[in-house]
């Protein structure tokens, strides 16, 4: 299987603060490839420097064989990828029709776009029904899916989502949940960020950990879920090389403090 | 750069002003010219002040030209109807102009940008309807027959003396200019205009150093306004109308927004400009070119040619040679331990019952916890979980919804953040806001502001306690800076450090304030693993100071070896509370970080 | 109260009302996609005027002179943007806004080099006679000033509400990087709004020159007026950007009529010091908060 999304050695951050330090990761096309990790490992900056939000300082990225690391934005979209950002980052104050409309902003196909339009409706009946009103009178699992549909729009073959559980109540997860899943079985392909690890790994092929802006841990989601590995990712104190950094401070802690 | 070389630099270019204003009227002879010299005089006075309110303080008010009003029309009637000594009426419009803007800065300066550009644009407009309508101003025709310029009945017929005077004057505000600059008035300003809330975080009280700057200015406006009558021996509402204001501020940009000389040199080189135009007799071109100036200037040359000259002086001086490869010392120095600590065991800082909503959203609902003093507590917690907005009630960058927050027993609660950094409380910034117009010293050095007390009246006189104080300043600034192992890079800008040097930057600038509480927020954000554990023998030797440190982070290594005490957020509720191992061990805090287990599996 | 003295008042207000409604709507849409505002804009009223009036003097039919000063502005606009406002895009707020104020003055010089230190006039659309509106007279340039502002406005919310671009404008000032995402090119959209505002501008100053006639100078007060009216609307909404700047041309008639002529503009400035005064502090809204909330 040829990776869809290829990340090699990737390193990018805001300003001067380096956030990814030389990340490497595939997504094989028709697959959904989980990235977990805390806050502060850097998900969502890794979301944003594939989508050119974020200037690469090194490495390259592939997307279907071809580089798109350092275009424009909307070259990336157009070349079929989409975003759902983290906290939905929705137009309030335009209506939910026109925030599924600005998603096929690249498209410059009218029928296209309408057809678009029809097919996000048939497949979120609610958002047909509340096509008129306020996004940002919707309640959060609606503007959810507002947000989902939005990048639905631009027909993207490859779809990012940056926390989609968070601020939802557990239902509500595990309704988009379900919904990523069914892209999948629709032929889409889908990384998903989440610090939600379980739920997250529940849907996934694949996954990887990422930690302090590096990748730590990589298999398939099943090994994964039941990896201790993962705990110490988040809390520390299982094994690895974050227990002797921590075991070495703890030591330094004695010397200087005497406790 | 060090004192010695900053003194002569300044030696040198008052003897070039001294020079160049004493030659001008012979190498160009006649009184036209002459003319020319003491109005450029006349308005350089002004701009001074004007630098220190647009380029320092960042305050775009662009109607000073109404101070310029006051002095004008104070020295017109004055001198006209009441006979009143020349140099007097200068003083008494200067000290009403000073009046004046004192009580109209506060209102004004809390508008920004733009919107005070266009008040403040009014409030001049509104000045010259009322010069236009009042009868005391003698209306459109003004008031004319102004005396000569006299300084207590010695009157400067001559217009040689006159210019002299003049420029006496000029360098009399470039000299109180310069000593602001060099103050910790002057690093207030320069902080502020990068990072308000970093400034705040030192105890810098924004409004108070605003207000200043507005107030001098006013006074240096009104002094070049009636220097101006003086020679034009009338006043009328045009003199100093939209057309004068916008010669002001392309005097200050084409000097360079934050050069005090530059002030100076741009009012000669504006006038100068508009002489050659009219010379040329392509007076029509002055807007044109005045404008365009402008826009050339801020695009590529910000620095102006005073900051050029200045540039100039540093690359012949070595000041500015190839960047020095900067290592951390292995050892680093001592520093002094907290005097008078509060004693181990009690708390320092009591959070009850915190509350803070954002619409519907409960960020933070009903928070309790305490930090003893003398301990290294962290607060951790998933995204959106609500520590930053708990540390931001802390700080005073949020205010409180209900509940309490002490520090030492006194309600901090409903504070700013500057008189939170005055009781003793430092901080430093996850998304680092260091200030990148000084150098690292100078950073350091601003961390001492709330334990310094020097105002501008002393400041601008430049008496000995200022020298003496920030002898001090300095020498506890470096004291700082070798506490955290950067002795080597006090002359560096802040933006030629590596991200994990600027970090060492900003926690020896807040352990400048001598804290009895350090806030750090998320600190080894951005840091490699190397850098990660010096950061951590850091936070334990400032522990040992005495300082007690809270500090929110992500990084599990740090949070686990360094804590004594962990607490724990979850959506916006606190969930655990106590020593590392138990928290770690804790299931709701594990459910918290990796999640709730999907009510079925959905692949 | 004399209602014939009020209608002569109130008409007029709200034809030069229309004017300072069409800066206000410029102000409004540059500052939302670009978070710039622009000292400039009133000048582009000032322009329009002058390149319809002089190019009327040279015989040139009066829908080409239209067409010419709506160019002229829109072109400049969009100079503006590219030259000026392009390359220092990543510099502070600060510096942009005191750029805005330079290239105001150089329209300014150009306009003073260009035509010259006197107003120029400019012949109504359709005549120079009057007509009676409710008892009270006004010149026929009036209708025309109306309809026009009418037209534009029109357009423009149908261009916002219904249009790509407009939507994409919209989106802009409600989050400007959920729009990147959408894969909107916000640097083009810059040139494109500048563009729009000028244009729009020039058109204003065309459409009253008739009645008030071009003056070189003119542009400063277009300018502090129109944002008086578009700061009144909160600097995010074009319809209350709109209101506010009818309200100020209501404001100036009725202070220059029942007050005094010579004290109109300290009244109309008055009010804005009093509204900022009061409202104080920081502006949030939307992409404005950039400019606002900065030094």
């Amino acid at each position: 299987m040829s990776a869809l999304l290829e990340l090699a050695g990737v390193s990018s951050g805001y300003g001067r603060s380096p956030v990814l330090h030389e990340v490497s990761l595939e997504v094989a096309a028709g697959e959904i490839v989980a990235l977990i990790g805390a806050n502060g490992a850097g998900k969502s900056t890794l979301l944003n420097t594939i989508m050119g939000l974020v200037p690469l300082s090194a490495g390259a990225i592939r997307y279907d064989g071809k580089a798109i690391g350092g275009l424009p934005t909307p070259a990336i979209v157009r070349a079929g990828l989409a975003q759902v950002p983290e906290r939905r980052q929705l137009f309030g104050a335009m209506t939910v029709e026109e925030n599924l409309r600005m998603g096929a902003y690249t498209e410059r196909d009218r029928s296209a776009t309408e057809r678009a339009l029809e097919e996000q409706f048939a497949h979120f009946p609610v958002l047909r029904e509340r096509r008129h009103q306020l996004a940002q009178t919707l309640s959060g699992g609606e503007q959810q899916m507002v947000a989902i549909a939005r990048a639905l729009m631009s027909r993207p073959r490859l779809l990012l989502l940056d926390e989609p559980s968070l601020g939802l109540a557990p239902l509500i997860v595990e309704q988009i949940m379900k919904q990523i899943v069914a892209l999948r079985a629709a032929g889409g392909t889908v990384l998903v960020v989440e610090q939600n690890a379980r739920a997250a790994l529940d849907i996934a092929d694949r996954g990887y950990v990422l930690e302090n802006g590096a990748i730590t841990l990589a298999g398939a989601a099943r090994e994964l879920l039941d990896n201790a590995a993962i705990q110490d990712a988040y809390l520390g104190g299982q094994g690895g090389s974050s227990r002797a950094i921590e075991e070495r401070i703890r030591a330094k802690r004695r010397a200087i403090l005497g406790r | 750069m060090t004192a010695h070389l900053a003194r002569r630099k300044t030696m040198l270019a008052v003897a070039a002003f001294l020079v160049l204003v004493a030659a001008y009227p012979f190498v160009v002879p006649g009184n036209y010219p002459l003319g020319i010299g003491i109005t450029a005089g006349a308005m350089a006075a002004g701009t001074v002040g004007f630098v220190l309110l647009f380029g320092y303080a960042q305050q775009l008010a662009l109607g000073q030209a109404g101070f310029c009003m006051v002095g004008g029309y104070a020295n017109a009637i004055l001198c006209v109807r009441y006979h009143w000594d020349p140099f007097v009426a200068l003083v008494a419009g200067a000290a009403l102009a000073m009046l004046v803007a004192y009580v109209i800065a506060t209102p004004i300066l809390k508008l920004r940008g733009f919107v005070l550009a266009m008040a403040s644009l009014a409030m001049h407009f509104i000045l010259i309807v009322a010069a236009l309508q009042v009868p005391l101003t003698g209306g459109a025709l003004g008031t004319y027959g102004l005396p000569k310029f006299a300084i207590f009945g010695a009157s400067l017929s001559n217009d040689l003396a006159y210019y002299y005077v003049v420029w006496l004057i000029v360098l009399l505000a470039v000299a109180i200019g310069l000593n602001i600059d060099r103050s910790r008035i002057g690093r207030a300003l320069k902080a502020i205009a990068v990072s308000e809330m970093a400034a705040g975080s030192v105890g810098i009280d924004i409004a108070k150093y605003k207000v200043q700057m507005f107030v001098v200015s006013a006074g240096m406006a009104s002094v070049s306004g009636s220097l101006t009558v003086h020679f034009l021996r009338a006043m009328d509402p045009e003199v100093f109308g939209f057309a004068y204001s916008l010669n002001i501020i392309t005097s200050v940009i084409v000097g360079g927004l934050m050069s005090i000389w530059g002030g100076a040199m741009g009012a000669a080189i504006v006038t100068g400009l508009r002489e050659a135009l009219r010379g040329l007799s392509l007076p029509l071109w002055e807007s044109v070119i005045m404008g365009a100036l402008t826009v050339v200037v801020l695009i590529a040359f910000p620095r102006g040619p005073a900051g050029f000259l200045s540039g100039l002086f540093d690359r012949l001086t070595g000041e500015r040679g190839p960047k020095r490869a900067l290592g951390v010392q292995p050892v680093p120095a001592a520093l002094k331990p907290l005097v008078d600590p509060p004693p181990a065991g009690t708390p320092i800082l009591e959070v009850g019952g915190a509350c803070r909503s954002f619409g519907s959203l409960r960020a933070v609902n009903d928070v309790s916890f305490t930090v003893e003093a003398g301990s290294i507590t962290t607060l951790i917690g998933p995204n959106g979980a609500g520590k930053t907005t708990m540390f931001n009630l802390v700080g005073g960058y949020q205010p409180l919804d209900r509940g309490r927050v002490s520090f030492l027993g006194r309600p901090i609660a409903a504070l700013m953040p500057q008189e939170i950094a005055l009781l003793g409380i430092g901080r430093t910034f996850q998304n680092l806001q260091l200030f990148d117009n000084m150098t690292v010293l100078d950073n350091v050095m601003c961390g001492r502001h709330r334990l310094t007390a020097s105002g501008i009246l002393d400041i601008s006189l430049r008496l000995p306690r200022v020298g003496r104080e920030e002898a001090a300043t300095r020498a506890a600034a470096r004291d700082c800076l070798r506490f955290v192992g950067l002795e080597g890079a006090e002359t560096m800008m802040t933006s030629a450090l590596s991200f994990g040097h600027q970090r060492l930057v900003e926690i020896a600038r807040a352990l400048a304030l001598e804290p009895k509480l350090l806030l750090m927020d998320e600190p080894a954000s951005g840091l490699n693993d190397t850098e990660t554990e010096r950061l951590a023998e850091l936070i334990l030797r400032i522990s040992a100071l005495g300082v007690s440190v809270l500090l929110v982070e992500h990084d599990m290594r740090l949070v686990m070896g360094l804590a004594d005490h962990v607490v724990v957020m979850h959506h916006g509720v606190k969930i655990a509370d106590g020593p590392p191992d138990l928290v770690r061990a804790d299931p709701e805090v594990i459910a918290a970080y990796l999640g709730q287990e999907v009510h079925e599996r959905v692949a | 109260m004399d209602f014939l003295v009020f209608v002569q008042l109130l008409l007029p207000g709200i034809t030069t009302g229309c004017v300072y409604a069409l800066v206000a709507l410029g102000f409004v849409l540059c500052a939302n996609v670009s978070g710039v505002v622009n000292f400039a804009q009133g000048e582009y009223v000032m322009l329009g005027g002058m390149v319809g009036a002089s190019l009327v003097d040279l015989h040139v039919p009066l829908a080409l002179a239209i067409v010419g000063a709506a160019l002229a502005g829109a072109l400049l606009g969009a100079a503006q943007e590219r030259l000026t406002l392009a390359p220092v895009r990543r510099s502070p707020p600060f510096i942009q806004i005191t750029i805005t104020l330079g290239v105001a003055v150089v329209i300014r010089g150009i306009a003073l080099i260009a035509f010259g230190k006197d107003p120029l006039s400019m012949p109504g659309f359709a005549g120079d006679g009057t007509v009676d509106i409710l008892g009270a007279v006004l010149p026929v340039q009036t209708l025309f000033v109306w309809g026009a502002t009418a037209l534009l406005l029109a357009l423009m919310f149908r261009f916002l509400k219904h249009s790509d671009t407009g939507r994409a404008v919209r989106a802009c000032s409600i989050n400007l990087q959920a729009a990147r995402l959408m894969g909107v090119d916000t640097e083009r959209l810059t040139l494109v709004v500048f563009s729009v505002a000028g244009g729009i501008g020039a058109l204003a100053g065309v459409v009253i020159t008739p009645i008030v006639l071009a003056s070189w100078d003119a542009g400063v007060a277009y300018g502090l007026k129109g944002f008086v009216g578009a700061i009144l609307g909160g600097f995010r909404s074009p319809t209350i950007a709109v209101a506010g700047g009818l309200f100020i041309g209501l404001l100036e008639a009725f202070s220059a009529g029942y007050v005094s002529s010579g004290w109109k503009d300290a009244i109309v400035y008055g009010v804005l010091l009093a509204y900022l005064l009061v409202r104080g502090g920081v502006f949030i809204y939307g992409r404005a908060s950039l400019i606002f909330s900065s030094h």
